[in-house]
């Protein structure tokens, strides 16, 4: 298991690599995030080695108890060796291909040459199918093949069942899959130059603080930066440590305090319903937004102090005015490389221009036109869930997302007409308006991926639109969530605090770069930010036994 | 009839979501339960095989005393009203003011709890006298292979005592004479 | 000055200021255990008693309830300190004990053995109550280390503020007004309670399946033997007058066994209630698990008059420089003894 950024041992280990990195030779620093990739893959394993051992000595046994804890290298270096070679191998194909209608440009016929090419490309489709067969085979083997035996099993007798495998779910298996095979398409493509040596590769699989929660990168983007030598620069490293800070604030002052009140009140269904799902769907909503852009802000924060430049994974998202802009301000490069990789090629390959000619002679333009965008964007949504999890939550909650898009964008001319009469598309209410219902909109079809199962979200959301508590509002009954009134007030601060950062970035504004011109400024700034992800943030053995009481209820 | 058209799409494909999901959802609670939000941010490895992910709080060995299960460990605050008024009480304050250690009588049952959190929690539950049988159907008197030919091969026994263990709780059978002398669910510290 | 001296000088001070805030933040925090829960201020106190002991009691409630330094000062003149604190574990003990022995060599050593009954890591508020107040050593690392339990993590005893931090919601006057000052709440190790509650009976113990006492807990009790044989320290241990926490006799007999194959002197003090006077309807202030301040005097003149008679303490009465220290001693103990018998009064 890797480490969690909250860690005390991740934070040691942070400044570790960042020592080592400035004050080794520049020739070892991409190398040393190779190895730290590594450690930070294992570390947490290796901890609770130490841990045991301490307890029970160290013994030989127990070490070798531990090996098969460390499987979950196996499969990064499989997806990592696999990759490097095939991309090599389809890259040479394509070479000889060149070379070869080179050399025999004179001596060979219109038609040799077309046959020499189809069979060239034949060659280069069996490779990159291959790989991404294997791949994703391992992909599937190792987080869907239970899911798949669960829902078999529904159909079968108890004394049938088929138990479920004892699989070990390796840590960021999505994330560095899509990454290696976003960079394997873009190689089959000849978008990108296969890599030359296996262990930049390697650590573009599995740059450490991407390997988590992404975002996904693209292997142009970031080997631009990864793997050049980098001087020590006062600035970047501010920069970056600013970033840091802020994802740390997003996610320890806020998004580790509300979720205690998100979990008391989605594990509590039958207690918590009517306007209580009101209030999970909108704690969940500001918990999941600080959680996953403070993850992603520590992530390229770190990235930023080592002068390295990941892509950025959010655009301010709840500032959106549809769900379509929404998604392409949200987890951005997951979005972008479900369009490029999936939506794209499904939407052009033989079976489905055919079904779209057949569809236009036999149902008319109307439908017709619309059956394959429709397929594809299915296809498309349905795998964006079944890759955010093995359940039928995050289908349904995919399929949602297909479900409102399509309907908006049907409703489309009727909006255009809405809008046209009534002159509000330039008012600001109306933005604010639309803003907001975008965000409530998202917000609960994500319930899916919060209450246990599907039938009971639908009876959740049922019951928010039909019982109307409005009672807990004022009796008291929001501070029994595990949170009380001084969480209320750091919340309500550390909200208003996000909400002016994003309008003031909003408009247009670079708050790093402003700060900076007065480096006093940006020190005290930052030397506050700290004491108050000390003093506030909610870690720590005081948190712990809270979410312990709050396991009992 | 573009209108209409969109409409029964949408509907057809909402409605089959919801019969391919309710057919299917039944049986699947074990996989999301743990769903607690943060899943679309993150992937952690989970391994089924390891011990530490499952909730070793679930013990087997309890008593049944009025209608309500007891194991050590159990929160006890919760269900000390619905158990009724015990017989006897005694409590004694632990250092520096860290809450309370109580004891209670039900009977020949006796309910030990230590305090965490502003919360007490069974320490021990013990049965003096034969009147009272395990759940199981052992009591004071009993021979010790009355006691392995219903709960199988024990834990952990010597001359004076058995003891079978489960997740975080002991079930222990106190000998003397080769017979059941007290019998004792203790947490497993 | 050149342009690298001044930024120097800036990085400079911007740490000290930034490690200034940071640190008075963390003073700031840290629960100062003045008023109601005083045992979390008992192991500092003691670096702020500049005289030496030569009787050094390590142990948990059972002493720092029971015995009275100041008495068996007035009435012996044995010069004493009770290195006690809630639930104070048998590694802590140790620990205390090495870490004493950097400041001071007693005569006479004296460890309670309750806590012998504990083989592991109980709890981390008694782990924070025991450990915060020690001076930086070696033995406080390796105390840390000896009693975390699983969720503790070193470095919040390194940096408490870590532990801490969420006390900004919960600060009241104490902590400011005692930022940087803390009062005595202790006479030499002693908690004083003068109110009564008697004691009515206790339920009966439950019989356990191994009453063997715990190999961790022994390993620490041997290496309290061996640091006390070293230093020529006189070891004895007791077992304190109250009956509850129940001390199984099969634990007593372990002891027993222990103190003959070592050489020491061991006392087990509960079936001596009557000889030493308690009267557990007036001389506990907790029905009967500690003593109050009267049974506590009771308790401390029998050992002065028995265990500790013929061991060839001094008699420092006549030692003008310690008798003056303790003097004032005396007067801080008769007057909270006035005032908490005053409150009870009324």
């Amino acid at each position: 298991m890797g480490l969690l950024f909250t860690s005390y041992e991740f934070i040691a280990f942070l400044l570790i690599v960042f020592a080592a990195y400035y004050l080794l030779p520049r020739k070892c620093q991409w190398p040393l995030l190779l190895l730290a990739s590594y450690v930070f893959y294992c570390m947490a394993d290796v901890i609770e080695l130490i841990k045991v051992s301490k307890v029970t000595g160290f013994s030989w046994e127990l070490f070798l108890s531990f090996l098969p804890r460390f499987r979950y290298f196996i499969y990064i270096l499989f997806t990592t060796i696999s990759t490097f070679i095939f991309a090599r191998f389809i890259e040479k194909t394509e070479n000889k291909k060149v070379e070869y209608l080179k050399a025999n440009k004179e001596s060979l016929s219109k038609d040799e040459k077309k046959a020499y090419k189809e069979k060239n490309k034949k060659n280069k489709f069996i490779l990159i199918l291959i790989c991404l067969l294997i791949n994703l085979g391992v992909l599937a083997f190792t987080k869907y093949t239970n899911f798949t035996i669960h829902n078999i099993n529904t159909f079968l007798d108890e004394s049938k069942a088929i138990k479920p495998l004892d699989i070990l779910i390796p840590l960021g298996i999505s994330f560095y899959t899509f990454q290696s095979l976003g960079y394997l398409i873009d190689v089959y493509r000849g978008k990108q130059k296969a890599c030359d040596n296996f262990f930049k590769f390697a650590l573009f699989v599995s740059f450490f603080p991407q390997l988590i929660q992404g975002p996904i990168s693209r292997y142009s983007d970031l080997s631009e930066t990864l793997f050049a030598e980098h001087k020590f620069e006062m600035r970047t490293v501010s920069y970056g440590l600013m970033r840091i800070l802020w994802g740390y604030f997003k996610k320890m002052v806020i998004a580790d305090r509300i979720i205690v009140a998100v979990n008391c009140l989605i594990n509590n269904p039958e207690t918590y319903g009517g306007l209580y799902v009101f209030v999970a769907m909108l704690f969940y909503a500001f918990e999941l937004y600080c959680d996953f852009t403070g993850g992603i802000d520590i992530t390229i924060g770190i990235a930023e102090v080592l002068d390295i430049k990941v892509t950025e994974n959010f655009n301010l998202p709840y500032f959106s005015k549809n769900i379509k802009e929404y998604w392409n301000r949200w987890h951005i490069t997951m979005g972008s490389w479900f369009t490029d990789y999936i939506f794209y090629p499904v939407s052009v390959c033989g079976p489905m221009l055919k079904l779209s000619k057949w569809s236009r002679k036999h149902l008319g333009q109307t439908i017709g036109k619309r059956v394959s965008v429709y397929l594809s964007c299915f296809i498309v949504w349905f795998t964006t869930g079944l890759w955010h999890g093995a359940s039928w939550n995050f289908i349904v909650w995919g399929l949602m997302n297909f479900v409102v898009i399509m309907i908006s964008q049907e409703l489309e001319p009727l909006y255009r007409k809405f809008h046209g009469r009534f002159n509000v598309k330039t008012k600001a209410w109306y933005g604010v308006f639309e803003i907001l219902r975008t965000i409530l909109l998202m917000s609960m079809i994500r319930m899916f991926d919060c209450y246990r199962d599907v039938p009971l979200t639908f009876k959740m959301v049922f019951s928010m639109f039909t019982s109307f508590n409005f009672n807990i509002f004022a009796d008291g009954s929001l501070l029994a969530l595990g949170i009380d009134g001084k969480d209320y007030i750091v919340l309500a601060i550390g909200f208003l605090i996000v909400l002016l950062n994003s309008i003031y970035k909003a408009k247009g504004n670079n708050i790093r770069e402003k700060l900076y011109k007065n480096p006093s400024g940006f020190t005290a700034v930052l030397c506050i930010l700290f004491i108050i992800i000390i003093v506030f943030g909610a870690y720590g053995i005081g948190y712990d036994s809270n979410q312990f009481i709050y396991n009992q209820f | 009839m573009k209108r209409i058209l969109t409409l029964t799409v949408t509907s057809v494909m909402l409605f089959s979501l919801i019969t391919a999901c309710s057919s299917g959802s039944n049986n699947n609670t074990a996989i999301t339960a743990a769903t607690t939000g943060n899943n679309e941010v993150s992937e952690t490895s989970v391994d089924s095989s390891d011990p530490s992910a499952v909730d070793t709080s679930i013990s087997e060995y309890g008593y049944t005393l009025n209608g309500i299960k007891i194991k050590p460990n159990d929160n006890f605050s919760d269900i000390v009203d619905s158990l009724g008024e015990p017989d006897t009480y005694f409590e004694s304050e632990s250092c520096a003011f860290q809450g309370l250690d109580k004891v209670y009588t039900y009977g020949s049952v006796t309910i030990k709890t230590y305090p965490k959190d502003d919360i007490d929690y069974v320490l021990s539950i013990e049965f003096k006298d034969d009147i009272t049988k395990t759940d199981e159907g052992i009591k004071i008197g009993s021979s010790s292979d009355e006691i392995t030919s219903v709960y199988g091969e024990p834990s952990a026994s010597n001359d004076s005592s058995i003891t079978y263990t489960d997740g975080n709780a002991n079930l222990n059978f106190i000998l003397t004479d080769g017979k059941v002398s007290y019998i004792t669910y203790t947490r497993v510290e | 000055m050149g342009k690298k001296v001044v930024t120097t000088i800036k990085v400079i001070s911007v740490i000290t200021i930034f490690t200034a805030a940071l640190f008075l933040l963390q003073m700031l925090l840290m629960p100062k255990f003045q008023h109601g829960i005083v045992e979390g201020s008992m192991i500092e106190e003691y670096y702020k008693d500049e005289s030496t002991h030569e009787i050094i009691f390590i142990g948990d409630c059972e002493l720092y309830e029971n015995i009275s330094p100041v008495t068996l000062y007035e009435n012996f003149g044995y010069t004493s300190y009770i290195r006690g604190s809630a639930q104070q574990l048998p590694w802590q003990s140790y620990y205390l004990l090495e870490d004493t022995l950097r400041y001071e060599t007693p005569k006479v050593v004296v460890f309670n053995v309750l806590s012998l009954k504990y083989d592991k890591p109980q709890s981390e508020t008694y782990n924070r109550m025991s450990i915060d107040g020690m001076k930086w050593s070696s033995s406080k690392i390796d105390c840390i280390n000896a009693s975390m339990t699983e969720d503790e993590s070193f470095i919040e005893y390194v940096f408490p503020i870590l532990r801490y931090h969420d006390r900004w919601s919960e600060l009241e006057n104490d902590d400011f007004n005692y930022l940087f000052n803390k009062d005595l709440v202790t006479h030499n190790g002693y908690y004083m309670r003068c109110d009564v509650k008697p004691q009515t009976g206790f339920p009966s113990p439950t019989p356990l399946t191994d009453y063997t006492l715990g190999s961790n807990a022994m390993y620490y009790l041997d290496r309290m033997t061996e640091i006390c044989k070293e230093n020529g320290i006189n070891l004895i241990l007791i077992k304190a007058p109250t009956e509850f926490p129940y001390w199984y006799p099969e634990w007593d007999a372990q002891i027993v066994k222990y103190a003959e194959n070592h050489n020491l002197t061991y006392v087990n003090y509960i079936p001596l209630q009557d000889e030493i006077g308690l009267d557990m309807s007036v001389d506990t202030y907790d029905a009967g698990l500690h003593l109050n301040n009267s049974g506590a005097e009771k308790f401390t003149m029998y050992l002065g008059n028995t265990l500790f008679s013929d061991l060839g303490l001094t008699d420092y009465r006549d030692n003008e420089t310690i008798s003056s220290v303790w003097q004032d001693k005396i007067v801080f103990y008769n007057e909270m003894k006035e005032q908490q018998l005053s409150e009870l009064e009324n």
